[in-house]
């Protein structure tokens, strides 16, 4: 496993204190922490969008020391809070123009058109405005321009925070289906613990520091230092953990079903 | 305060419903932004509306879409508007209000959402998401409304904003007699902070109940499509399959107690 992305000793205004952290490359690491930690801040810190200097090392060099900012070729970035604006007015042309600027014949560019509107499930959008359909097409489509460029790290500000709860679920699965083709690394933010279960590895920050970090349910199971800093444990980590401390459960159960038949055997 | 819908017919929506400021609201199913859509009567109606006992008349329609106010989610992308107060001065023109002293207003509106009021002069892009949000409830207030209507607000908030925000709403709603209306298809957050839910489908409302009974009617949500909270779905299954006899409980710790009392 190689190091794509190293940390060390960053800080930043009152935000963060001495914090450093490496991320492989293939993996799906999420950022995690209530409203205000500097979740977002991070982002833009760690893509290079707010500059720092001796902190942020990309395969092996840091970020100021790349000619030209030569390091935006092997990264991507989405923050939604930020409203990015599409220039075409339909979905397709907006598509078609991103495509045009990396493939090369014509059969390429039709056969990628084509491959991303399968994958990323927006058939039925291709002549919608882009500006105006929901944020989860917003999304996705932007995200689908990102991939073109074939970056080796993606860097995702709370994508979900705006999704419905089944979105969310399509959404890590479309991650999840990308890394699998590309061996991309996904840096992603979320302050929804259920989002968060699915990463790889999980950081927990809040008051300038890492508090926590490691596989995600080892993590979530922390109930208190995690409530105490403003985050909801999803419901049946909530209850798994809660029935532990009574001796009615001995592990963390997230079927509802098996954990009804373990209670009441 | 109360407002009621009587026989309302609009964009194909057929309902009545009374509204008042006893409850925190909730409105839920697919469609359930439609609703709201309706109920902030930027088109009249069919139908009976009667806001506190004076009835909804076509020719003062337009002073009654004061009184009905929506949140926004997103702040107005006009390039001369910066900072909060600028986009309080937007919606202060833009509805024509009659505000003696502007200033004293706005600052007083961010007060009741809990917000500092030298926040004024701040660009509303270094607020964070919490603090939008209370912002945009803010702007809301300026025209003094009966009725606030939410689409979701709660989103990309974390459990601690979520509580801080549901504080605002009851006490917009008990100090100030506001009648809240809360749009989301998240069962958890309708379960916990609100009193009744509207729960809307075919472009009708479908069931319209107190928070609890309504839940608990778990067969007959789950065959219409609503989705159920978790620790509703639980004791459901708990009772259901195995033959417990639990209770349906809102905080988790009393789920706990009563599951441990019957292990």
């Amino acid at each position: 496993m190689k190091e794509l992305l190293s940390v060390t000793n960053l800080s930043y205004l009152n935000l963060f204190d001495n914090i450093s952290f490496q991320i492989d490359s293939g993996k799906f690491i999420m950022i995690s922490g209530p409203n205000n930690c500097g979740k977002t801040t991070l982002i833009r810190i760690l893509s290079g969008q707010i500059p720092v200097t001796k902190s942020i090392k990309l395969l092996g060099m840091f970020l100021e020391e790349y000619p030209q900012n030569l390091w935006k070729e092997i990264t991507g970035m989405i923050i939604p809070q930020d409203n990015p604006t599409f220039f075409f007015s339909t979905i397709e042309e907006e598509l078609n123009y991103s495509i045009h600027l990396f493939k090369k014949t014509e059969e390429e560019k039709k056969e990628t058109y084509k491959e991303i509107i399968r994958k990323y499930k927006l058939t039925k959008f291709q002549k919608k405005n882009p500006n105006e359909v929901s944020e989860f097409i917003k999304i996705k489509l932007l995200l689908a321009e990102k991939m073109l460029a074939s970056p080796q790290i993606l860097f995702l500000d709370d994508i979900c925070g705006e999704l419905e709860e089944k979105e969310k679920k399509e959404m890590i699965n479309l991650l999840r289906t990308l890394q699998l083709e590309t061996n991309i690394s996904i840096v992603m933010t979320t302050s929804d613990l259920n989002v968060a279960l699915e990463s790889d590895y999980l950081y927990i920050v809040d008051e300038k520091q890492i508090l926590l970090e490691g596989e995600p349910l080892s993590i979530i199971e922390k109930d208190n230092v995690l409530n105490k800093i403003g985050l909801e444990l999803p419901f049946m980590i909530d209850l798994s953990v809660k029935l532990r401390d009574y001796n009615v459960v001995d592990k963390v159960e997230l079927d509802m079903d098996r954990m009804v038949d373990t209670i009441w055997k | 305060m109360e407002i009621i819908f009587e026989n309302i017919k609009s964009n194909d929506w057929e309902f009545s419903t009374t509204l008042t400021g006893e409850d925190i609201i909730g409105v839920t199913g697919p469609e359930y932004e439609e609703l709201l859509e309706v109920l902030r009567l930027e088109k009249i109606p069919e139908g009976k509306i009667i806001i506190d006992q004076t009835e909804l008349i076509p020719e003062n329609h337009l002073e009654y879409y004061k009184k009905i106010s929506k949140v926004e989610n997103k702040f107005h992308k006009i390039n001369y508007l910066n900072t909060i107060k600028e986009h309080m001065d937007y919606m202060i023109q833009y509805y024509h209000l009659q505000i003696k002293n502007i200033e004293k207003k706005e600052k007083d509106s961010l007060k009741i959402v809990g917000l500092d009021s030298s926040l004024l002069d701040r660009n509303i892009t270094s607020l964070s998401n919490s603090e939008r949000k209370k912002v945009q409830i803010a702007i809301s207030l300026l025209s003094n409304p009966d009725m606030i209507i939410l689409s979701d607000p709660f989103r990309g908030l974390d459990m601690k904003s979520t509580k801080k925000l549901m504080m605002v709403f009851n006490k917009l709603k008990d100090q100030f007699q506001k009648i809240i209306v809360v749009g989301t298809n998240n069962p958890d957050i309708l379960y916990q902070y609100t009193t009744k839910v509207l729960f809307v489908k075919n472009k009708r409302i479908f069931l319209e109940a107190k928070t609890e009974e309504g839940y608990e009617r778990v067969d007959y949500l789950k065959r219409n499509g609503f989705c159920l909270p978790d620790r509703v779905l639980f004791t459901y299954k708990a009772i259901k399959r195995k033959k417990v006899k639990i209770d349906y409980h809102k905080d988790i710790r009393d789920i706990i107690k009563d599951v441990y009392k019957h292990v």
